[in-house]
Parts: C-alpha cells; structure tokens; sequence
C-alpha cells in the first residue's frame, strides 16, 4: 500500500522536493517536501509522522509506518497541532512579568541575564535544593536532568502523579517494571479504565481492531461507554472505584477452579500460597454486590480469560481506571498485574512483555563530564522511606510543588512543556503556591495558565522549527529511534530548549556542562548504535538491537520473581497482597443530586493544551462535545432534559456546563470530558470554554504513592 | 429570495393562463381581464429573474445557464422556459395594448399562435416551479407529485387575484364594464380545487414514510405552523373562498370592490406565504436514510 | 489498479470509534477552512443502561452511480466521471445551490471563499498512483477500505465478495459507490 520512507525518501530530500511518482503517501502534491519528525500534539506517544511543506508553508501530515506508537496513522489532534505554528496566540519573544502582572517583550540576553542573577542568590541563601525543574517527560528530559544536577537540585518533577504512578508503582512492585501489551496476538482483551481510542494511542487501537479481525474477545470494564467499547463484545458498567472487587473475584475463580498456569506460577512467581488462602474471602457473590456486575458475569469473564491462557490479557491500563484515580488505585493495579501473570501471560506472545528500550551513548565519550547526582533526598518524598516510598524517584510528586513552596521549602523553579496551574488539582491552592514562589520561568510556546503567573516566560521555538533531543519513547517489541526535526524557519525570536539552558547555565557557573551543539549531542546519543545522525533525520526512525522474544526472563524485583506476595511492601507498612478497600469518598445515595465526577480523555484533545487549537475546539461545538455525561434516568430523575445547563458543585469548586444525557453511563457517576476549562486569558481561542475536574478535586496525596487521587471527587449536579 | 422568484413566476404564469383563457372565451365581454393579464404578465417574472441572479453565489457566471441546455436539470430546462415566456409575454402585452404598434391587428394567424405559444409557455412555468421542488428526491416536503399541482392551482388564483386587484384600483376597467361575477366564479372554482389539492397533499404526506411524516410535522406543527395554517389556509385560502362564495350566493347582486381587493390581496399573501413555507421548511427536511 | 477502474469504499462502522481523525485528514488535505467539511461522524445510541451500544457512521460524498447532483445540475458543472467519482467543474459552477439541495447525504458545501460547491472528491488528486485517500490512510482501525471493484484482487473487491454490505439510501435509487458494513 504505502513504500516505508527510507530510500525513497532520502532521494527525495536530497532533490529537494518530492512529485509523486516517487511516494506513496496520502496525496502528496507535487513541489511539496516531505520531512519526518515527531508529532508533539502530546507527549505521551510523539508519534512518528511526515510533515508536508508546500511553498514554505505546512500543509498537511501522514504516519510514518514504521514507528511502533502509531504504525503509519495520525490522530486528529496530530492533523490539527501542525496548524498550530501559526496560531496567534503563540509567544513571539522573551516576557518578563511587570509589576501590573502584565508582560513585557525583553531580549534574550535580559533574560538569561536576570535569571540567572535572581537565581545564584536565592540558591545562595536557600541552598540548590529549593530550585526544581517540573515538565512531562519529553525526548529532552536528560537535558532538564543534567541542568538540575549541575546546579546540585535533585527536584527533577515529571506530571507523573496526575497520570500514572499507582499504575506504575503496582506493576514495579509485581514484576519489577511496567510491562507492554501485546495487543495484536492476543485472544482475549480486557480493558479497565482503559480507552485507547479517546486517551488515544493509535498503535494499541489499531492492534485491537486487528486482534478483532483475527476472532479476539474485547471486553471493556468502564463505567462509561467508551470510544473503545464500541467494539467490544462485553461493556461492563462497573461502579466506579470498585474495579479492585471484581478483579480480586476473577482471581479467585481463577485460582478456586484451579484455571492459572500452574508451571508458571509454581517456577516463576512467590507468595502464591498466601494469596490463595487470602483470596478466597472474594468470591464473585461478594463482588457483584460491590461492582455491580452480576456474579455469573465475572465467572463467565474470568473463565474465558483463563481459557484463553496465555494468549490472553487485561491491559497494563493507564490514567483513567486505576493511573491515580482513588485511594484503591495502587492495590487495584496489583490485582491486575496478578491477575494476568496467573495465568501466565508473562513474557509471552498476546500477553505482556516487556518494551526493548535502547539506552543512548554517554557524553562522557565526548569529553563532556557529567555532573554528579546530589545525593539529598527530593523535596516531595518521592521514593523516600516513610514518605511515598513507592512513589518513583525520576517521577516526583507534580501537585507537591505547591504545598512545597508554600512550606517555603522551594524557592524558584521551571516550568517546562508542562501546564501544572491548570493540570494539577485545587486551582486555587496550586496558585497560591506558585505564586510564593520567589522565582518562577515558564518555558512554554504560548501563554499557558502556568505562564501567564510566571515571573519570565521564555518562548520555546515551535516543534516544527527545531531539533530536539534523540527520544527513545518509540519501545516495543523492538528498540526504536526518532526525533523531533526541524520542518520549517522559525517564526519569531524563539529558541529550542538546549539553546535556552545553555544561554541560562553561562550565568549560573555550569557552562562547561552545556559546551554542545544538539547536533553534537545527538551525535554522541546514537553513537553507540553505529547509525549516524543523517540517517535518523532522513527515515525519521531507526530501530536498533534484537527483537523481543518470548520466554521468562528474570524480574527486576527483589526476589528477580513475580511477586504475588511482596515483603518489600510490607516492610514499608502497606498490604503486601491487594486486599479490597474503600474508596476515599462515595456519592451520597440518599440525595438525588449527589454523583462522583469523572472525567476522561476526548481523541479531539490533549489535556489542557489543545483546547486553544481553532480547528479543534471548532471540532468541539460541532459535534456538541463540551458537555457533562449523565445517565439518563438520574437526570430525568432530577428535572434535565438533553442539553440542559447544570450546576456542578463539589466542596471546593463551583462551574456550569450543558449536560449529554444517554445509557451509556453508570447512574452513580457523571463523566467530564478532561480538556477544557482554560483560564488564562491570552488563550483565545479556549478561554471560558468549559470547565475542568481539576476546579472540583481537592489536594490529596495517595498514602502509597503520593498520587492525586482524582477521581475522588463528589459533586452535586443540579438544573442552572 | 426562491420564494420570492418561484412567487413572481406564478403570477404571470397565472396572470398570462387567465388573460388568454378569457379570451378564448369571450374577448368583447371580457376584454378587462384580457388586458389586465397581459399587462400584468411580462414584470413580476423578470423581477423575479433578476432576483435570482443575485442569489446565485457567482452572480457574473448566470449567462452559463443560458449557453447550455441539461435536459434533465429542471432547473436548465426553466432557464430557458422563462426566458421565452418573458419574450412572448412582452408580445403579448404589445399586442394587448389599444395602439397597433406591431402592425398584428390584421394578422389573425400570426396573433393566434402567440396567443397558443403563450398558453403552452405559462402552462409550463406555472408547473415548472413545483417540479423545481418535486423532483429532489432528497427533501421529503417536497418529494410528491401533489407539490406542482398546488403550486399550479395556487399560481392560477394568484394570477387572477392580481388581475382583480388591478381592476379594483383601475376602476371602470377598459372599455367595457368589469366581469366581476366572471372573475368571482373562476375564482370560486379554482379555491375550490385548492383546497382540494391541499387536503390531498397533507393527508397523503401524513399517511407516508417516516421521513415524509416527520417532514410534513415540520410545516404542520412546527415552527412553521402558525404560518402555514393562518397565513395559507386561512388568509389564503378559506377566507377568499367565503368571500367568493358571499358574492356568488347573496341576494344582493352589487358588487362591492373592498371586498374584492380584500380577498384579493388575502389569497396573493397566502400565495406567498405557502411558497415561503414550503421553500424554508423543505430545505430542512432530509430523507431518514439508516 | 485495472486500466479502467470504478472507486468506491467500504466502510466498517463496526470498528469506526468516532475518533475524527478522517475529519481532520481530510481538512488539511483539502486545504478547507475551519467551518466546511467534505465528510463527517454521525453517532447514534442504542439501548437501555446496562445494556447500550453506539454506532459512529462516517459520512460523506457517496459517489452515487445515479447521482441526483449532477441530474439537477444547469449547467453541467456537476459530473460524473467514467471511474466513477462525482465531480464539480469549478469553472462551470454559477452557485445555484441547486445541487446541495438534491443530495441525499448532505454532502456539498458552498465554498465561502470562492462560491462554487466543492465536496469529498475521493481526494481524486492522489489516485491512478498508489496513493489513497487522506481519510483512508490515517483511520487507526481500518475503518475505511478504498479501492478499484473493476480490479478482482483489489483489497476492496475481496472484502465486498467476503462481507454484507448496504448501501445507505439504496431506495432513494442513488445507487452509492460507498458501501458499509453495519453490525
Ligand atoms: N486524545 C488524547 N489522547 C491521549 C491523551 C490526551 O490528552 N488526549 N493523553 C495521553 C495520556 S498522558 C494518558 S495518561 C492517556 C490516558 O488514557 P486512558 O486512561 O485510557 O484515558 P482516560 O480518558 O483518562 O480514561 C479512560 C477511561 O477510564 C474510565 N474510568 C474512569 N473512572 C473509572 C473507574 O473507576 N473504573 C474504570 N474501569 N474505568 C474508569 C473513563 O470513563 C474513561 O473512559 O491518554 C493518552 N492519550
Ligand atoms: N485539565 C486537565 N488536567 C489533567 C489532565 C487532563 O486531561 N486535563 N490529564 C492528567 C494527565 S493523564 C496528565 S498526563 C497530565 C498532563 O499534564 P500537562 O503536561 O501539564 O498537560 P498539557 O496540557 O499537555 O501541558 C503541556 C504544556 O506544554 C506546552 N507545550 C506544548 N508544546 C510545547 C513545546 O513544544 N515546547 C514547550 N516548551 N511547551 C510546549 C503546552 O502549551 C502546555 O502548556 O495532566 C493531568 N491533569
Ligand atoms: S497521538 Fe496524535 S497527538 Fe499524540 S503524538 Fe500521535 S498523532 Fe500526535
Ligand atoms: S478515523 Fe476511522 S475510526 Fe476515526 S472516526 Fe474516522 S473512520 Fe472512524
Ligand atoms: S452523495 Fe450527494 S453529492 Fe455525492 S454523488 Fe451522491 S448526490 Fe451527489
Ligand atoms: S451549484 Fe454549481 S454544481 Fe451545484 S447545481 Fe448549481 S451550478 Fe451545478
Ligand atoms: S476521500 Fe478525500 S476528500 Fe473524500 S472525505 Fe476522504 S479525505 Fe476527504
Ligand atoms: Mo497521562
């Protein structure tokens, strides 16, 4: 169908442009230069794809079909972010934050100037370790790292606990890593809380539809009908937040009719005894009384599941069903991880296994001396005993940036491709927080919330006008390596990320950490690998070392087994086998108006930074999509008719939004689409379209992992 | 702006069928209406024409329509009906006038097939502006064969309702003296018909497919509705009819002429007003296709 | 590709997860402007809680073989092609609208900027090569199969002989060159 880039492509670069008699892509025009790079329109999959230019101007976007995250397709946000480099509202130079709040233009030099000056003395007074550096984990991760540590900080933040830790936390303590899916051959898929066609990742919608094709079951646990379980041939409408029942009563029937791989679990795994004699309190008529899923139903799922062993799988899962949704979540991702390697799905082909990621060439062999790792524990406790022990030390804890600052243990800090004011809960108190903070830099390409409350913001060049870092985010079952690739000129006095931290590090006294060019860099990254930087640009991905092959191989977890039972758990005071636990807050079933909020991805958006792409929102009132999900009879229970504005109230927030009523939703729950809600006023495209969850949650933090708990949200919903 | 276009059309057409039907009739006794026709005939249409023009997005590319002939675009195929029907109306209207300016008086032959053209021409524009709309198969209200004789019959009454109209404010007509029972009989029987059409086309709907169900509601119960049933029903229909069938029946055989410009001017609003409606209402029904 | 070929597509709603991404191909591939659109995602809900599903029906130009455009059309800007696609002649359009009015599919627009009615082309542009349509190469599930009927191991052709497909509007006699698998 379509001729994978490569050689075709090479000659088509070196001639400048590209006819079409040479490519078979979707309709390349002829005079229109084709150039891979990396979609930036969200950080989580940076899928593969080729840029068009048409006389100096971007035109359009195909898939690249070789790299794993997207197999050749793009996600409407991906057609619609190419645009966004002649958005408008975009950051044309250096702002600094005037007395009045409002911003004025400065140069380059001013800033890095200013910056750099505020910084040494608070860093004098305070100490390196009340800076921090928070961002979503982008190809250009390692540069934040190597700046922080320079400067002796190791407050290195990810969006980590707003998203994924408990997932990831579980999955660590089961089988010492966060295993893949393997969709694509599976017979049997189960999705909970999980919908990759609204959270999209398109390489995993595409294998399921395969999978499909090839006569797999899809069964999806969601309390909304979700984009993916359209497909599906089980919706179960689990109550929300009692996931961990009906799982804990699959492992029962698993183990009770002896269903799991008992090869497996006999050589493979340790503490399968205990959880034997503890699962037997679970059976599925325990369940069903909690999870609302009849108990022959869960037989039935449980049965089927184990039958297909060990060519079946319950998806690792992501934000929405167990990523730091409750206080169950961390316990809840445990039953799913030992739900799957009972029945020993592990390492196995339509099972799970572990992505292959390559680990790039060191600087040091470019004569380029790393830093040294300050050796004090991180602000937020992440990884630290007696703290959040589990939580994971690169991630940190995003949402205790505020309550840091506020305690006056942080002092200044950067904001980097991220947009916590608005991603993280409690708008209120996640201002106040930043707020206190005595220096604060913003880079980011347009005027965020976060940006707009910063006292510099620097404008990152657009993702189509420059090189990034070599990014190692495309991982399956075969290494992959990509990156982001200049397409066009930039447009204004903006710089990419490497650029700014150097003109930044000459200043601070680490300049000789920062002596590369990102070319140089990226050079040294690939060496190990024996491709050259000419090659990557020109396939715009290449894919190193061995296939991923089935078979066991040792576990990163202290026993190196899969640990059903985990001493290491217990010895930091929490359940060493997942046992059923409450939610942090229920619905008050007494009162008509009393329902948990949810919330959840649209394909259309990505958190909170698409909503100000015009093409996209236009999407959004096209097709009506700013509305809050009620079930039909609670509504009609309550006076609401379809389209109707509600008042939504929770403890510490207060919003109006038009209601969508249908079946397709559990009645104890409503369900917010995640992507709207912006505040920030030089957003004009998004401003004051929708609200957000985030106006509704308040500030936890999971006594296991440190996560937002964010689906521990109750709200009243009443007519406007 | 169609409505408009679609209105103006039937008015000559109707205007012209009138005017030549009397004269077959009885020129000498009917010589008024015969005049009144023709000198309506020829301007609503061209107003109309040029109405059209401007609704057309590419106004300056209108000459296109007249430089190709799709036999199977109704649309076509009316281009060109109209342009002759305004080309024989105006001859008609000359040779109407008191001056032999044509030098035609003589020329019986010559005068009768205008006269034949120019039946066959309205004929056909009274019934082209329902087929317009009949034929799309995509907009249910409009997908009936009972569109175009509404239309037709509706064309017919408007045209005579502006001749009346006229000789209600041109008092003592031409010549003779005002056939008015004339004029209140034929428009007693085509109200008549009418109404007849009307019930045939809103029971006939009502009894159809879903789509042609849901598409009659919108005129009959929705935003349309008060439109359609006091603006056509009533005022263009039923109250004319009255007034007709006052006239016709009632011992008091002197004409009063209000009474006449009122019924008169009801029914020409009713012809505008069921156009109208069918127009706007018809765009926003579409065939339930799964 | 055979030397005289009939495009058409099939469409599976049964995988089609209403993403937009066809939609959003299909905008930058055409070059339109925010509010026009030459294809859409019709959803529809079925059912009663617990037990409920949705179908998402992509919609757009049908390429009728008895197209009521082109019919209705006065000037003949509207067309059909020997391969089947449906086609305006830009230069012919007057902007009547008429044709909007006659598709059963909704499927024609006004271009703002120009006045002529443009619509889905089967993005005509890029066949003939081994191209496909910008809706067809970025669907995530494969919702979208295009191809030649008149080439008999064409991925299309093979499909229509192994699944039930219903053209929609059959009895409006459009007789569209679209042809979709409902579950
Ligand atoms: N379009 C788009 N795609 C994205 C992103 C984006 O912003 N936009 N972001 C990327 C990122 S960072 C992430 S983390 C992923 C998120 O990917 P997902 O986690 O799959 O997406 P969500 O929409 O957060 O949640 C999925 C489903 O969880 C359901 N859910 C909510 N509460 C519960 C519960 O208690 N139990 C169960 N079983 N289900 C529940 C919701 O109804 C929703 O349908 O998406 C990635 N892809
Ligand atoms: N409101 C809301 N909050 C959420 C979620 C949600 O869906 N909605 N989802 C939760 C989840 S799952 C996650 S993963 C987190 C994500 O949390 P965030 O990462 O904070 O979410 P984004 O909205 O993706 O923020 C990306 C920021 O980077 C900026 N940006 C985009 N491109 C570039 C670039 O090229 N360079 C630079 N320097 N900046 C750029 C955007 O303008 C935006 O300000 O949010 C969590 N919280
Ligand atoms: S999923 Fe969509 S937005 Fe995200 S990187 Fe891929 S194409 Fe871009
Ligand atoms: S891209 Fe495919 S799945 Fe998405 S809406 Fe279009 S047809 Fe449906
Ligand atoms: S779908 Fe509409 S526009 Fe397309 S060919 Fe059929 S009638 Fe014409
Ligand atoms: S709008 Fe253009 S294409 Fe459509 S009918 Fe009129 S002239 Fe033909
Ligand atoms: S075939 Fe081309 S023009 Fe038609 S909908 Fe698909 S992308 Fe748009
Ligand atoms: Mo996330």
């Amino acid at each position: 169908m379509r001729a994978a880039a490569g050689s075709a492509l090479a000659s088509g670069l070196a001639a400048g442009t590209l006819s079409c008699s040479t490519e078979h892509a979707a309709g390349v025009k002829p005079n229109a230069s084709k150039i891979p790079t990396q979609c930036q329109g969200c950080g989580a999959n940076r899928c593969g794809i080729y840029v068009y230019v048409k006389n100096d101007r971007v035109w359009k976007a195909d898939g690249n079909p070789k790299t794993y995250n997207n197999a050749g397709t793009v996600c409407p946000r991906g057609h619609a972010y190419i645009q966004d480099i002649y958005n408008p509202d975009r950051i044309k130079q250096p702002l600094k934050r005037t007395d009045k709040g409002t911003y004025e233009p400065i140069t380059w030099e001013q800033a890095f100037e200013e910056i750099s000056t505020k910084l040494n003395l608070l860093i004098m007074d305070d100490g390196p370790q009340s800076v921090f550096w928070i961002q979503y984990p982008m190809a250009n991760m390692p540069l934040a790292f190597r700046f922080m540590h320079a400067l002796g900080s190791p407050n290195t933040i990810t969006h980590g606990a707003t998203c994924f830790t408990a997932r990831n936390a579980a999955f660590n303590a089961t089988c010492g890593g966060l295993p893949d899916n393997d969709l694509k051959n599976s017979r049997y898929i189960i999705l909970v809380g999980r919908n990759p066609a609204g959270g999209v990742k398109l390489q995993q919608i595409k294998d399921i539809a395969t999978a499909k094709r090839k006569g797999a079951r899809l069964v999806v646990l969601d309390p909304r009908h979700s984009e993916t379980a359209v497909m599906a041939d089980d919706w179960l409408a689990v109550r929300p937040a009692a996931d961990l029942a009906f799982l804990l009563a699959m492992i029962n029937v698993i183990i009770e009719e002896g269903l799991y791989d008992h090869k497996f679990v006999e050589e493979h795994t340790i503490g399968f005894d205990s959880l034997r004699d503890e699962i037997v309190t679970y059976p599925p008529e325990w369940a069903e009384k909690i999870c609302d899923i009849p108990k022959e139903t869960i037989y039935r799922i449980a049965r089927e599941f184990a039958g297909n062993k060990p060519r079946a799988l319950i998806h690792r899962g992501y934000h929405g069903g167990y990523g730091a949704g409750y206080l169950n979540s961390f316990q809840t991702a445990r039953a799913v991880a030992i739900a799957n390697f009972l029945i020993g799905n592990y390492e196995r082909v339509g099972g799970l296994f572990m992505p292959l990621k390559p680990t790039l060439g060191e600087l040091e062999k470019g004569g380029h001396p790393a830093p040294v790792i300050p050796d004090v524990e991180k602000a937020d406790g992440a990884g630290v005993p007696g703290r959040y022990p589990t939580a994971s030390y690169s991630d940190g804890i995003a949402h205790a940036v505020p309550e840091l600052a506020l305690a006056g243990k942080l002092k200044a800090g950067f904001v980097y491709h991220m947009n916590p004011v608005r991603t993280n809960p409690n708008p209120a108190r996640v201002i106040a927080g930043y707020k206190k903070l005595e220096l604060l830099v913003t880079i980011d390409c347009v005027m965020s919330e976060t940006a707009a409350l910063s006292h510099y913001v620097l404008p990152e060049s657009f993702f189509l006008e420059r090189d990034d870092h070599v990014d190692t985010v495309h991982s399956g079952p075969v290494a992959q390596l990509t990156m982001v690739q200049q397409v066009v000129k930039p447009m204004y006095d903006t710089k990419p990320l490497l650029e700014i931290i150097t003109g930044l590090s000459r200043g601070l006294g680490i300049g000789k950490y920062f002596n590369f060019t990102m070319d140089e860099l990226n050079t040294l990254r690939l060496k190990p690998f024996g491709v050259t930087l000419d090659e990557l640009k020109k396939g715009g991905v290449i894919e190193v070392g061995p296939r991923w092959e089935e078979g066991f191989k040792p576990c990163k977890t202290p026993s190196g087994k899969i640990e059903f039972y985990s001493s290491q758990l217990e010895a930091w005071g929490l359940d060493p086998m997942p046992r059923w636990q409450e939610p942090l807050v229920a619905p008050d079933s007494s009162d008509k108006n009393s329902f948990r909020l949810l919330h959840g991805k649209q394909a259309i958006h990505t958190h909170s930074m698409t909503a100000n792409v015009p093409y996209l929102m236009e999407l959004s009132s096209r097709y009506d999509m700013i509305r809050l999900w009620i079930n039909r009879k609670r509504a009609e229970a309550i006076g609401l008719k379809d389209g109707d504005t509600v008042i939504v109230e929770s403890d510490i927030g207060k919003g109006t939004v038009r209601v969508r009523l249908t079946d397709g939703l559990h009645p104890s729950a409503v369900w917010m689409p995640s992507g709207y809600g912006i505040f920030s006023k030089y957003l004009t495209t998004a401003y004051g379209k929708g609200i957000n969850y985030n106006d509704f949650l308040d500030t936890y933090f999971d006594p296991a992992v440190g996560h937002v708990m964010c689906n521990e949200i109750i709200v009243r919903v009443a007519k406007a | 702006m169609i409505t408009f276009y679609l209105f103006s059309a039937g008015i000559s057409a109707g205007a012209m069928i009138v005017s030549i039907a009397a004269d077959f009739i009885n020129p000498a006794k009917y010589v008024s209406v015969v005049r009144a026709g023709a000198y309506i005939a020829p301007f609503p249409i061209m107003a109309g024409m040029v109405g059209l023009v401007f609704d057309l997005e590419r106004p300056w590319l209108f000459w296109l329509l007249l430089t190709t002939f799709q036999y199977k675009s109704i649309m076509s195929v009316g281009a060109w009906i109209i342009s002759l029907f305004s080309g024989v109306s105006i001859v008609y209207f000359i040779i109407n006038l008191p001056k032999d300016y044509l030098k035609l008086k003589s020329k019986t032959g010559t005068i009768n097939t205008i006269k034949l053209l120019g039946f066959v021409l309205s004929t056909c524009v009274a019934l082209y502006t329902g087929l317009l709309l009949s034929t799309l198969t995509a907009r249910p209200l409009w997908n009936t064969p009972m569109i175009p004789v509404l239309l037709f019959i509706s064309a017919i009454v408007d045209g005579l309702a502006a001749i009346s109209l006229a000789l209600c404010l041109k008092r003592g007509g031409w010549g003779t003296d005002i056939p008015y029972s004339f004029i209140t009989k034929v428009d007693f029987t085509l109200l008549y018909f009418l109404s007849l059409a009307t019930a045939v086309f809103l029971i006939g709907m009502g009894r159809s497919t879903e789509s042609a169900v849901s598409a009659l509601a919108v005129v009959t119960c929705g935003g349309f509705s008060v439109s359609f049933w006091i603006g056509f029903v009533a005022a263009g229909i039923v109250i004319p009819f009255i007034a007709a069938a006052y006239e016709l029946f009632s011992k008091v055989k002197t004409h009063k002429p209000w009474l006449s410009f009122i019924s008169s001017s009801l029914a020409l609003l009713g012809g505008y007003i069921v156009r109208s409606v069918i127009i706007d209402a018809g765009q926003l029904t579409k065939a339930i296709l799964y | 590709m055979s030397t005289n070929p009939k495009w058409a597509m099939i469409i599976d709603t049964t995988r089609c997860v209403g993403c937009l991404a066809c939609v959003a191909a299909c905008h930058n591939q055409n070059e339109l402007p925010m509010t026009e659109y030459f294809n859409r995602i019709e959803e529809q809900e079925f059912g009663h809680f617990p037990n409920y599903n949705r179908r998402f029906t992509p919609m757009q130009c049908q390429h009728c073989d008895n197209p009521p455009c082109v019919g209705v059309c006065p000037t003949g800007a509207s067309y059909k092609r020997d391969d089947g696609i449906v086609a305006v002649d830009i230069k012919k359009c007057i902007g009547c609208k008429y044709c909007i009015l006659s598709c059963p599919y909704n499927a024609r627009v006004v271009s703002d900027e120009h006045g002529y009615v443009h619509k889905c082309s089967f993005c005509a542009g890029l066949l003939g090569k081994d191209d496909l349509p910008a809706c067809v190469v970025t669907c995530p599930t494969g919702v979208r199969v295009f191809g030649d009927l008149n080439n008999p191991n064409s991925e299309i052709s093979k499909l229509a002989a192994t699944k039930k497909t219903v053209q929609i509007g059959k009895d409006l006699n459009t007789r569209p060159s679209i042809y979709y698998i409902i579950g």
